[in-house]
């Protein structure tokens, strides 16, 4: 897959691209506390990743940052902008996109309607009336392609199988040209091949400027992919760095191996 | 002392509140549905009581017990043929269908029973007591006997067996009572069954209260859903707690203000509740079940 | 071709009155434009967004009160002021809206029926501005009866034109695409950059306008306007009910609801005992509710569709089933 496929998808100029900064975060549900104090950096352009034996609070602090959960205590800055407590869709317009730990997409609409409800549109008619524009059809059709899902345009979403569904809510995630993409266990419940066109796929987006943040299990994808790993462990950051240093923090092995 | 009058009565009839609403509440919890027939079920129930009384001199305390096996086995019975399969396709079918069913009872009354006033009315329904400057209808205390008993039994059957631990974890998360061995789709039918069993035994309480007619249950499940909004959809202490609240402010109300702009006090109640906290009281917070 | 009729069928209503339709049937399909306008308005929250309002009714008597009492007091003809009247009421709407739709779930239905029964309290009880349970009385209109009936029907017929209009609209664009995604999935829709809150809100005050300005019409319809008749409950359970009947979430799925219902439920009641009539009436109609949810819950227009076009589930938008590219129904425009 090479980077031509994605013309018309706007690489973003070096140091315009925010950088994601999670801070003091405080989040329980009933007695459950599911953060505690979480802090920790996204840079700009860079692949980072989450980590963290279930439970750690990984989610919950996605949900946090995408607007779905509103942290009891503690910010969320984007660039110089606090987007604590904003609503999921104001933080969309921000250019951040996310998935979903369990796939979501609408199962009951086309593939091709599912990538459109992304897109951006302001005017009246532009709202009210207008179906689908050339444009926003091409660029649908260039996302399909890059995913290889072209020639399921016009199917039901539900139809697809269940790989193919991850990479159109891939697909239609990058649709708003996100600046920054959320991604929640994204190799879930995939095969190797898929896998590899997976990191495939978020490294050609990386190239073109797209910041990364990837919640995963699979340890095997995310060291080789990941420039900057966090390690999460009831629900605290117990541990930073670059892969080789975190897989080697003994607090690290401890939390994993420990309970 | 006039506030005081209307906070004893407050309580005895937020207690008949309660019982009311905890049908409302029980069935929210197992399916996320809002039943709109449960208000037309209690008044057709008090139908039912005000029929048995007049035919078979039947009181309406003991028709209680009648009715609530009745109205169990219906519940049950319509759960399981209509409600089970909606819920699962489209929730707004369900509450359609439950839409459907408080027209067809309040029609049903309306053509047996004309639309006319009715009321429960029994040899002891005029005796008032009196403690201090007190005056309190003996019917009041009755309802509200009987109305404590009923729920006391509810939280019983909810907390202390096994039938009620099944429902509380299907309530709380369905998914995984299923794994842990809970037949949820039987103890769904089941919870429903018992929700408009309740429903039913308020019936003849409410009958005995007020005068009723096929048109009320409207009034009434305003009422009850603002209990149920107040205490947090799903949450039996918090319904209770609400019930009690609203009914004591009902009360209050109804010492300065005409019996019927009294009811408003609902109303007021649950769009403050909405507009400030719209997951009541000991309900979870909103946005999260995004 | 069995989807020419969307062409046809106006073309012939147009026609109709000049052809001699008698008083009777000039008032049938009057009331059945007056359902079909209305249930198009509910589909718009109801189907494509799939919340269900009860707010419906409350808004057609408070429309009808309105255009009354502007009416009475200032002299002002409510088939002019009717869409002023539809104006109100949506703004209303927004406030309702605003209280019962920033969250998903069920505030929505039950801030929806508290408004209605609240209204009608309203209604029934400040008698010194609405005249309580006596009603007003509204001066009448001095024309000839049939071209009473004649206005009447064009003008139902012209809002159920819009309103389709606007259906067409809404199915076709960013907005309608919205409403449905917030339907199918309302965090993933949150998630994709839809403000949830905005759509619906929005969505509720356009379905609320037609409700609003119909009871305004029946209002001048009537003469007389009256807490009993403005919220009867047998015109929420209709709107429905038609537009369940017909297939919620799809343009003429309402439409056909209520040209198949109003017309044989007029048929019908007339075999019903009078004394009981409206009684059995509602019961009725409540057991078809059920019934249509329970057995027929995609509606005729979807199923037809389906069993025509013998394939599998159709997807959310119905597919022509002569011709036509799949997804032209969401029509492409090409720069």
């Amino acid at each position: 897959m090479s980077s031509s496929l994605l013309e018309g998808f706007a690489p973003i100029a070096e140091g315009t691209s925010r950088s994601l900064h999670v801070r003091g975060i405080d989040k329980a549900f009933g007695g459950v506390r599911a953060l505690r104090a979480c802090t920790f950096d996204v840079e700009a352009g860079k692949i980072s990743a989450l980590i963290g034996p279930n439970g750690s609070g990984k989610t919950t602090a996605f949900n946090c940052i995408s607007g779905f959960y509103v942290p009891d205590k503690g910010t969320v800055v984007l660039g110089d902008r606090d987007i604590t407590g904003w609503t999921p869709s104001r933080i969309v317009h921000q250019r951040v996109a996310r998935t979903f730990q369990i796939t979501r997409i609408f199962k009951r609409m086309s593939v091709l309607e599912n990538m459109v409800v992304p897109v951006r549109r302001t005017g009246l008619k532009a709202m009210f009336w207008d179906g689908i524009q050339g444009h926003e059809r091409e660029r649908a059709a260039r996302l399909l392609e890059f995913v290889g899902l072209s020639s399921f345009m016009h199917d039901q979403a539900g139809h697809l199988s269940f790989g193919q569904q991850k990479l159109l809510e891939l697909a239609a995630a990058l649709m708003a040209e996100p600046e920054i993409m959320l991604l929640d266990e994204p190799s879930g419940g995939l095969n190797p091949i898929m896998i590899d066109r997976l990191t495939g796929y978020i490294r050609d987006l990386n190239r073109l400027g797209v910041t990364f943040l990837i919640v995963e299990h699979n340890m095997g994808f995310v060291m080789r992919l990941a420039d900057e790993v966090v390690v999460l462990h009831r629900g605290a950051v117990i541990s930073h760095g670059r892969p080789a240093d975190v897989r080697a923090d003994p607090a690290v092995l401890e939390a994993y191996l420990g309970d | 002392m006039l506030l005081l009058q209307g906070l004893v009565l407050g309580v005895l009839v937020g207690g008949m509140y309660a019982l009311m609403a905890s049908g409302l509440t029980l069935i929210f919890g197992v399916m996320r549905l809002i039943n709109i027939a449960h208000a037309a079920i209690v008044i057709f129930a008090s139908y039912l009581s005000w029929q048995l009384l007049a035919i078979l001199g039947i009181d309406p305390l003991i028709s209680i017990v009648i009715l609530m096996v009745v109205f169990f086995i219906g519940g049950a019975l319509l759960q399981a043929g209509v409600l089970s399969a909606l819920v699962d396709k489209d929730l707004s079918l369900a509450l359609l269908a439950t839409l459907g069913v408080a027209n067809v009872l309040e029609g049903s009354e309306g053509a047996l029973w004309t639309s006319s006033f009715h009321a429960i009315n029994t040899g002891y329904s005029d005796q008032v007591y009196q403690v201090g400057e007190i005056y309190v209808p003996l019917i009041r205390i009755i309802t509200f006997a009987a109305s404590v008993v009923l729920l006391v039994g509810l939280y019983v059957l909810l907390n202390h067996t096994d039938l009620g631990r099944a429902i509380r974890a299907t309530t709380q998360n369905r998914g995984v009572a299923q794994l842990v061995g809970v037949n949820v789709n039987r103890i769904t039918m089941i919870a429903f069954g018992i929700g408009i069993a309740v429903a039913a035994a308020a019936g003849p309480l409410m009958g005995m209260y007020y005068p009723f007619y096929p048109d009320s249950h409207w009034g009434w499940i305003g009422k009850l859903m603002a209990i149920v909004v107040l205490g947090g959809l799903g949450s039996f202490r918090g319904t209770l707690i609400a019930a009690v609240i609203l009914g004591i402010a009902e009360q209050v109300t109804i010492l300065y203000v005409p019996a019927n702009w009294a009811a408003m006090v609902f109303f007021v109640f649950l769009f403050a509740v909405l507009i400030v906290r719209p997951q009541g009281f000991f309900g979870h917070v909103a946005r999260e079940s995004l | 071709m069995a989807f020419a009729w969307p062409l046809v069928a106006p073309v012939i209503l147009v026609a109709l009155p000049f052809n001699g339709l008698n008083g009777f049937l000039l008032d049938l399909f009057y009331f059945t434009f007056t359902y079909a306008a209305m249930s198009v308005g509910w589909n718009i929250i109801g189907g494509f967004t799939g919340y269900i309002s009860l707010a419906n009714l409350g808004f057609f008597g408070l429309g009808s009160y309105i255009a009354g009492l502007m009416l009475f007091h200032l002299g002002w003809p409510i088939l002019l002021t009717a869409p002023l009247v539809g104006v109100i009421c949506s703004l209303a709407a927004a406030g309702v809206g605003w209280i019962a739709l920033r969250t998903k779930g069920p505030s929505f239905v039950i801030v929806t029926l508290a408004f209605t029964f609240i209204v009608q309290f309203l209604a029934l009880n400040l008698k010194d501005i609405t005249g309580g349970s006596a009603g007003l009385y509204l001066p009448l209109l001095i024309m000839d009866p049939i071209l009473r009936g004649d206005l009447f029907y064009f003008y139902m017929l012209g809002v159920l034109a819009l309103a389709v209009g606007v259906a067409i609209g809404i199915r076709r664009s960013r907005f309608g695409l919205g409403l449905i995604a917030i339907r199918e999935d309302e965090g993933k829709a949150e998630g994709s950059g839809i403000n949830t809150s905005l759509y619906k809100i929005i969505a509720f005050m356009i379905s609320i306008w037609f409700a609003a300005v119909a009871g305004a019409v029946h209002a001048q319809y009537l003469n007389y306007v009256d807490p009993d008749l403005a919220f009867e409950l047998i015109i929420m359970l209709n709107m429905i009910v038609m537009t369940l009947l017909g297939s919620r979430g799809t343009i003429w799925g309402p439409v056909l609801g209520a040209f198949i219902l109003f017309p044989l439920q007029s048929y019908l009641v007339y075999w019903l005992p009078s004394t009981i009539a409206g009684e059995v009436h509602l019961a009725l109609l409540g057991v078809v509710l059920v019934l249509v949810a329970r057995f027929m819950p995609d509606g005729l227009l979807v199923t037809a569709q389906r069993l025509v076009a013998r394939r599998p589930p159709p997807r959310l938008r119905p597919v022509p089933a002569v011709g036509g590219e799949p997804t032209r129904v969401m029509a492409g425009r090409d720069e």
